[in-house]
């Protein structure tokens, strides 16, 4: 469907973390843009009319309580107060909600996740609020995980949303540390799961409690084979260092112990074996910690909310007191719970758009 | 009453359109104006060409960029009675110098 659409993608396979094999293709330009503007290209092309500032406000019920369309408000800019007129929008066959996640709802989430304060930056569009779920949940959807929030520990402090750093990060974490500014010292596996990672940081703190971000330390011979290490350092959002002395001055970081700490996690890159941590060194071997270095900062971001309505295999969402579809609602994409039980993961969210927003397509035309 | 922000103008069109509110609120005074009330007077196509970059930096220009391309409303980075940002910088550390807030 996207390459007809005009996407074009990277000629290999990529894996990501979870995955067994690689199995993941990435747009050439690396980002949704390559899926999303050929795909409304095509929908031009095709004739399907969209509509912006136009801010969903709550559903139109029938007799039997089944969807028979949508209160729209518009000419709504997001943010602002709002004296738009709220239309409402007949739907002769059903409403198909594809509204996405919570995840810049930082009431929501945190009712879910109490450690997803408003610290935890978020990789997300200010519109991922989730209120087309909130009105399915009126409605009598079943929520389903809606407490497995994910958060990349791979997110810069010093740039919004995913940025460049993101991507720098995940490829650099096996053969870098994370040090925490105040004592020099790594704090985790820079390898484990996201949400063990995202904790971690999270905890580094100064000595009045505030938040310190702490710092990923790569050797700059390993970091300059991602294309994004050029980025971060032309953005000013990551920094290349030619002595340990200049990097500890920048980032305050007492230098006796990172030197410490660097002599000692090469001893690990050396046997394979880290004692501090448990991090799998396989993907570190042979790549001792030396200088010139290049430095990220790291901060979780709220990234994917795994919980939503329940659908069925049709995508038709389905009642909590029933068990039987809502007439007249589909949904799919990040709305959605279940699909991805308490842990996404990488690269399988935009495969489920796909599917799962062709499947109520057709549900909709066979209703 | 209008508040006094409300009348606050950027100075070229302080110098174009002066006292006429309706050159832009085409939803009436007390709304934003439509995403079309812009392109009456400015051309998007033109826009594209006066900001483009490099090629390596290409898809920054913010009247024709990777994200939107060229469809992403003026008001998304534009203010009259307000200043605003470029959406841009909500992810991105990028310049744009001419950006008239």
């Amino acid at each position: 469907m996207t390459l007809d659409a005009g996407s074009e993608y990277h000629p290999y396979l990529q894996q990501l973390g979870g995955h067994s094999v690689a199995r993941t293709y990435q747009t050439s330009v690396s980002c949704g843009a390559g899926i999303t503007q050929p795909l409304l290209k095509e929908c031009y092309r095709i004739g399907v009319q969209t509509h912006n500032r136009s801010k969903f406000e709550g559903f139109l019920l029938g007799e039997k309580g089944n969807v028979v369309g949508v209160k729209m408000r518009e000419n709504y800019h997001f943010g602002e107060d709002q004296p738009g007129k709220v239309l409402n929008i007949r739907a002769k066959r059903g409403v198909i909600m594809a509204t996405g996640g919570f995840a810049q709802n930082i009431d929501l989430r945190m009712a879910q996740d109490p450690t997803l304060t408003s610290e935890v930056g978020c990789t997300n569009i200010p519109g991922a609020t989730g209120e087309g779920m909130l009105e399915m949940f009126r409605l009598g959807a079943v929520p389903v995980h809606l407490a497995h929030i994910q958060s990349g520990p791979w997110a810069s402090p010093d740039e919004g949303g995913f940025g460049y750093v993101s991507n720098y990060s995940i490829y650099n974490f096996p053969h870098s540390i994370a040090v925490n500014c105040l004592t020099g010292k790594r704090f985790m596996n820079e390898i484990a799961d996201r949400k063990t990672r995202a904790d971690a940081e999270l905890a580094c703190r100064d000595a009045k409690g505030e938040p310190l971000p702490p710092i990923l330390i790569t050797s700059y011979k390993d970091s300059k084979q991602h294309p994004n290490t050029a980025k971060v350092i032309k953005y000013n959002v990551g920094w290349k260092f030619d002595t340990l002395e200049t990097l500890a001055k920048h980032f305050d970081v007492p230098l006796k112990a990172l030197e410490a700490q660097i002599k000692e996690y090469n001893g690990y890159v050396k046997t394979g074996d880290d004692k501090q941590f448990g991090k799998n060194m396989s993907k570190a071997k042979d790549k001792y910690l030396e200088a010139p270095f290049t430095v990220v900062r790291l901060w979780p971001k709220v990234h994917y909310c795994q919980g939503g309505v329940q659908v069925t295999t049709k995508a038709e969402v389905k009642d909590s007191l029933t068990g039987m579809p809502i007439l007249g609602l589909y949904a799919a994409g990040e709305v959605c719970g279940g699909i991805h039980g308490v842990s996404r993961l990488g690269s399988c969210s935009i495969p489920e758009c796909m599917v799962m927003g062709m499947t109520a397509a057709r549900s909709i035309m066979n209703a | 009453m209008l508040s006094a922000q409300a009348v606050e103008l950027r100075d070229y069109h302080k110098a174009v359109i002066g006292n006429d509110c309706k050159a832009c609120h085409d939803n009436g005074i007390k709304q934003f104006p439509s995403d079309q009330a812009c392109l009456k007077c400015h051309n998007i196509e033109d826009l594209a060409l006066k900001t483009a970059r490099n090629d390596e930096d290409k898809w920054q220009n913010p009247h024709n960029n990777l994200h939107y391309g060229k469809e992403l409303p003026c008001q998304e980075c534009h203010g009259e009675h307000k200043a605003k940002q470029p959406l841009c910088s909500d992810c991105h550390t990028f310049k744009y110098d001419k950006h008239k807030e």
